[in-house]
């Protein structure tokens, strides 16, 4: 355990359920009790300062910290040394002190309860890159109030018992190991945690019912709920957007799109929740956003439903287990032409919506006409597909070997997810900035090459909804290429495909290969062999590494590379694509030789032998 | 970090990110100029020319004013400052200019905020008036714990053609802080008016600073009855800009620093003695020779020792080791130091605390030792140019030996014993001397006491080159590699490895690897490792092509001559030596080997040389950066050196199978 630079013995976590002094509401008293032993120097520097958090608070109720000595000394910590800050990204207010008599080898102790209002769903994570010894979940509660409790990821079993009026619900984890986090991979899904929901109260019914259904109303209750300025604002927004004389229904929709994103800023503060407020501001919040579209969407009989979905990067729904935890984004949905709406990003339009909510449960809600009957079903957001993210490079490269030149003529185009940072916003800058941005990219493709001229095509928010690809073009000069033997020279060809991750070293692998989504790379060069010279060392030039997944029977990923020389020209071309968003752990080693196949072409070069 | 320009920082915070802030909203009026209330509103044509003439620009400020009045108020001295803008918005979303953070600390107090949108609607203006102030801590950057605060809002409705007015006043409590008043920020300003307004009694200082400032500023004073009105002006000055690995801003942007001398009778910052004074008075409440622990403790580390410097390495190790870096600032705390006994059992402390109780062992130790003020390299003032509080932001101790002064600062605990934090190299030092002072300057560092090496003996093996390295390093390098050591863990040592020495390729790999002197920061620092390097030999017939430029740093430090406007800084000057030694293996001779190549300049240059010793040829190459600031002049020197290093980059060796094998 000594490998570590800390190591949680103990990680204590209460929620105890009781009425307030007047016996009229139901508050939580949360608990933390940490116990870290600190091994290094860093391990001292990252856990001598505690922050404690009071948002959402009504009264801290007890804070104790202390150190251990390695020799077994108690340093308490008195409360003069503790501080109270509130914080400015209304992250709200935080108690932070710093524990003193830490050094290496020492134990930090600290234990706190907050007292809230009583709120029923929640996630507690365990699992962090250095390892749990004991870990105590608990939840205490009148026993008419009937929770849900979930392990995941063989956190420890739940059990639940009543005693003298009072519910307690346990769950224990030890020895939970560190959790390091792996390239090409997730790890937050990985973790051991729990989350818990109240599922009933058997004293009173519940304002909503606790599965999807009833969260998918208190949703729909919120944003179509409108008062009469907020509907004189959607019906300014419809008139502005001119979406009244758009043909078709999507149509109507692009221009609500267009107008709402582009004269509102998103801002997401809830003063912005009201579609008055952000048409009077030109800011709305996210929620905002939705509101207003949807509105306006409803006003003008367009169908569509909402989607309730979590990041899979971080805890992907559950569709099993229903909690509040897991509605973080609500897009549309348009049943009647199969698209996907953001509502507030600007840089994603119709049909786009960022990778992470792709190939991950969500809520599909259908809203009635009158938004009362509606209809929740759980289903899956479909993976983006490999024609849609593309990274293409075309060069066609002339050598002045005098000089040890190469001219290069590259284009490098950009489709999807790979253009989206920079496609939407392009035409809104600055010649000068655009020219920043191109020579980044460029340079970032091809280190050490001077510029000579370079333009974007197909650079505006238009070609971005109409799925057109992004095109770069350039014209560059590279001494870096070639290198010298005396009379003869070698082209360091690989390099023209510019940097590649690498994935050399191999260790222990212990999560799925995930690749943000399916995408892949066409590249074409082709050479222009100098008069009085010829190409030597081709065959490093031919590479396959094609991986078929088992069950599918299709290739799923590769790299292949090859050329042809035709008189004086030699043409390379190289494909390399990833067919799936992420590949099981048993396809790690193929999914490393894809990889690195195109990190070892990077190593490639050619000769370019005087002919005698 | 987040102290404002107008109050020194405390260690490793950078000015430039202070200015930032400050700059955002250091905002005014004058005594004799409009105030915002009656200034004319632009017309539509006035607001085209102007869109026009900053067409890169997302705004602008027509005004931007600070009116300071320094007075008598029922006989006690009351200093206020009215801050008055008017910025012209460009574009329909920009949030961050439409948000803004008006930050005070303890000593000072934000009143009568009052800020509004204008927004034009055909040829007059509709009032949109802010009404959401926040009011929150703000803490972030290497603080753990500060007394500032912001009080936030937007201007709301902000689109094209907006106006955004802003006046508030700040009540300023303690007089030695009034700051600066900068005439440049993040967007150009049509007009900026600083002017201080003092009472009979008071004897005010100023500072012109920034460049060409005495051209750029108008300056006026005049007698108004028993007032005495100094007021600076600067007319359509553009957005300042910054540029990476640049010299301080506080070179660049025209500004004024103001300060009281004397108020009534009594003396305030009157020079340099008037600024050590006040320091001397606050860290003259600390009890530094109390504790009979801290005493106890200094005796065990001495013990057996009786030469000065060895003494004093130890305790300076004890302290680096012992003590974490932790930054509470809390009002006048942000200046005082703690009590040695308290920082001992605390275990944690800021610049001050360490190097009090640094200074408190020393002395102990019967060493002289003294307090140290200093500001890091952002800073670019001296202290006769700028008395006041603005010129420093960091405390160490300083060991006066006889023959030598060594600054000691142990927030650091890589440094080796007698370096200075690079980021105070040149600087000048406030040592403390009792009721008197020294200002001595912090010395630079020489390039060959920091200095990195890599040597190899390497073979090949069809497309692999395998051999046996040794890499070093001495100084800052040194530190840096200490400190990046500390982060690895156990088992993730050979990647880091493979990242950090890397030779030839990214398939670079180390095998085995031994160090020397890890636990000794005042010792170099070695590696010796076998390395793989796959993919790095080209055989094509008979012929082997290696290129022995297996490190190639600097590869890539072109610089953009044309477009940089600014010198480049480095932290500390510096040499490196590359060795490689290819052997020759039987049945092959040498063909060819690359001609030396030499290039000299006074604050940088390289050589490099092949040789063929017996059955090895060996590349040898030494690059030396002797300069901590590389002028503009230079540039072209500089890529023309670059551009020769990266063709001496690109020549191989070539070696071929004996005929008859």
């Amino acid at each position: 355990m000594q490998d570590f630079p800390a190591i949680i013995l103990k990680d204590f976590r209460q929620y105890a359920f009781h009425y307030d002094s007047l016996e009229e509401n139901l508050q939580v008293d949360y608990t933390e009790h940490y116990i870290i032993r600190t091994n290094t120097l860093s391990a001292v520097e990252e856990f001598n300062r505690v922050y404690i958090s009071l948002s959402g608070t009504n009264e801290l109720v007890n804070l104790q910290a202390r150190c251990i000595s390695p020799d077994g000394k108690v340093i308490e910590l008195g409360e003069e040394s503790m501080k109270e800050i509130d914080d400015p990204e209304s992250a709200g207010a935080y108690r932070i002190f710093a524990i003193e008599g830490l050094v290496p080898g020492a134990e930090v102790e600290y234990a706190y309860t907050v007292r809230m209002d009583a709120r029923f769903y929640g996630r507690d994570v365990y699992q962090r890159d250095i390892p749990v010894k004991e870990a105590v979940w608990e939840l205490i509660a009148p026993d008419f109030l009937v929770f849900g409790v979930k392990s995941y990821n063989g956190m420890g079993s739940v059990t639940d018992s009543v005693k003298e009026g009072y519910r307690r619900i346990h769950c224990a984890g030890k020895d939970i190991p560190e959790a390091l986090s792996e390239r090409y991979a997730l790890y937050q899904p990985y973790l051991q945690r729990l989350e818990f929901n109240l599922l009933q109260n058997l004293q009173d019914d519940l304002l909503y019912d606790q599965d999807w259904s009833g969260m998918a109303k208190r949703y729909i209750d919120l944003i179509y709920h409108a008062d009469k300025a907020d509907i004189k604002a959607m019906n300014q927004v419809i008139k502005w957007s001119g979406a009244k004389a758009a043909r078709t229904k999507r149509e109507k929709v692009v221009a609500l799109e267009r107008w709402i994103k582009g004269n509102i800023s998103l801002q997401d503060t809830r003063f912005f929740d009201y579609p008055e407020v952000m048409v009077e501001n030109r800011y709305g919040s996210s929620f905002g956003f939705l509101r207003l579209m949807s509105l306006c969407l409803s006003h003008m009989g367009i169908y569509h439903e909402l989607v309730l979905v979590a990041d899979r990067e971080g805890y992907p729904l559950d569709p099993e287990f229903p909690n509040w935890t897991y509605l973080e984004e609500v897009f549309l949905y348009f049943q009647q032409f199969g698209e996907y709406l953001h509502p507030s990003a600007f840089e994603y339009r119709m049909g786009e919506i960022p990778y992470a909510y792709r190939g991950t449960p969500a809520v599909f809600v259908q809203p009635g006409r009158n938004q009362t009957n509606l209809l929740t079903r759980t289903g899956v957001i479909p993976e983006s597909t490999l024609n849609r993210n593309y990274d293409d490079l075309q060069a066609e490269i002339r050598f002045e070997v005098e000089e040890s030149v190469a001219q290069i003529e590259l284009e490098r185009s950009f489709k999807g997810y790979r253009a989206i940072a920079l496609q939407p916003y392009l035409e809104f800058l600055p010649q000068e900035t655009i020219l920043e941005v191109a020579n980044d990219l460029l340079q970032g493709s091809l280190p050490g090459a001077e510029i000579s001229s370079s333009r974007f095509e197909k650079a505006t928010l238009s070609d971005a909804e109409m799925g057109e690809p992004l095109v770069l073009k350039a014209q560059m000069r590279s001494e870096g290429l070639l290198e010298r033997a005396g009379q003869r020279y070698l082209f360091r060809v690989g390099e023209v495909i510019g940097p590649q991750v690498e994935m050399y070293q191999s260790g222990k692998r212990d999560y799925a290969v995930d690749v943000q989504y399916p995408h892949g790379y066409n590249r074409t060069i082709v050479l222009h062999c100098p008069e009085g010279y010829r190409f030597d060392g081709l065959d490093e030039l031919r590479r396959s590494i094609v991986h078929r997944s088992d069950s599918m029977q299709t290739e799923d990923m590769g790299f292949v590379s090859d050329y042809t020389l035709d008189g004086d020209s030699l043409k390379i071309e190289i494909h390399e694509y990833y067919s799936n968003t992420s590949y099981p752990v048993e396809d790690f080693d193929a999914f490393r030789q894809v990889i690195n196949a195109a990190a070892d072409f990077n190593k490639v070069s050619i000769l370019l032998e005087p002919v005698r | 970090m987040f102290f404002s320009a107008r109050f020194p920082a405390d260690s490793r915070l950078v000015v430039t990110a202070c200015l930032g802030v400050f700059l955002v909203f250091g905002q005014p009026e004058n005594l004799f100029a409009q105030s915002a209330a009656s200034a004319r509103l632009p017309t539509p044509e006035e607001r085209e020319a102007l869109r026009i003439r900053y067409e890169e620009e997302p705004a602008v400020y027509l005004y931007h004013n600070e009116q300071l009045r320094i007075g008598w108020k029922s006989g006690k001295l009351d200093i206020r400052q009215d801050h008055d803008s008017r910025m012209l918005f460009f574009s329909n979303s920009i949030p961050a200019l439409a948000t803004r953070n008006l930050a005070y600390t303890s000593f000072s107090r934000i009143s009568d905020i009052r800020a509004e949108t204008l927004v034009p609607v055909r040829n007059k203006y509709q009032t949109y008036p802010v009404t959401a102030i926040s009011d929150e801590s703000s803490i972030s950057g290497g603080i753990f714990y500060d007394d500032r605060r912001e009080k936030s809002f937007f201007f709301p409705g902000i689109q094209a053609g907006a106006l955004g007015d802003l006046h508030y006043t700040e009540e300023i409590l303690e007089p030695r802080f009034l700051g600066a008043f900068y005439f440049q920020s993040y967007v150009p300003i049509e007009e900026a008016v600083f002017s201080v307004t003092i009472d009979t009694g008071i004897s005010l200082q100023y500072k012109l600073l920034g460049h060409e400032a005495e051209q750029v500023i108008r300056f006026e004073q005049e007698q108004v009855g028993d007032q005495r009105v100094y007021r600076w002006t600067a007319k359509e000055q553009a957005a300042w800009s910054s540029e990476d690995n640049a010299p301080s801003l506080l070179l660049e942007i025209p500004h004024v620093v103001v300060y009281l001398e004397q108020v009534g009778a009594e003396p305030l910052l009157s020079g340099v003695p008037g600024l050590y004074r006040w320091y001397r008075s606050l860290t003259d409440s600390v009890s530094s020779l109390s504790n009979e622990e801290v005493r106890l403790l200094t005796e065990q580390i001495t013990r057996g020792k009786t030469d000065s410097r060895e003494k004093a390495q130890a305790l300076f190790a004890w302290v680096q080791d012992n003590i974490r870096y932790v930054a509470f600032e809390d009002g006048l705390g942000g200046f005082v130091p703690r009590d040695a006994g308290l920082v001992f059992h605390r275990k944690y402390g800021d610049c001050k605390d360490m190097a009090n109780l640094l200074c408190t062992m020393l002395v102990s130790a019967g060493l002289p030792a003294q307090l140290t003020w200093i500001g890091t390299r952002d800073i670019p003032y001296r202290y006769e140019e700028v008395p006041t509080p603005l010129v420093d932001n960091h405390m160490i101790a300083a060991l006066i030996l006889p023959d030598d002064t060594l600054f000691l600062d142990a927030t650091d605990n890589t440094l080796a014993f007698g370096f200075p934090s690079s980021f105070i190299q040149g600087k000048q030092a406030l040592v403390a001397d009792g009721p008197s002072y020294r200002l001595i300057e912090v010395p630079e560092i020489r390039a060959d006491q920091n200095r990195m090496e890599e040597r190899a003996v390497v073979h090949w093996n069809g497309r692999q080159l395998e051999g046996q390295g040794r890499s070093s390093w001495s100084g800052y390098p040194a530190f840096e590699m200490r400190r990046r050591l500390g982060e690895v863990r156990p088992d993730g040592m050979p990647r880091f490895l493979s990242g950090a020495l890397e030779l030839g390729n990214n398939k670079f790999s180390v095998a085995e690897h031994q160090f020397e002197g890890l636990s000794d920061r005042n010792a170099p620092l070695a590696v010796d490792f076998h390395f793989t390097v796959p993919d790095y030999v080209k055989e094509v017939g008979d012929e082997v092509f290696i290129n022995l430029q297996l490190d190639r740093r600097l590869r890539e430090s072109q610089i953009d001559a044309e477009r940089r406007k600014r010198d480049r800084v480095f932290d500390y000057r510096t040499e490196h030596v590359h060795e490689v030694a290819l052997e020759i293996p039987e049945g092959y001779r040498l063909q060819r080997f690359p001609e030396p190549v030499t290039w000299e300049h006074p604050g940088f240059g390289f050589n490099l040389n092949y040789r063929q010793e017996g059955n090895q040829v060996i590349m040898h190459r030494e690059i030396r950066l002797d300069t901590l600031q590389l002028g503009v002049a230079d540039f072209p020197r500089w890529n023309e050196m670059i551009r020769q290093l990266n063709s001496a980059y690109r020549e191989m060796v070539v070696l071929v199978r004996d005929a008859g094998d």
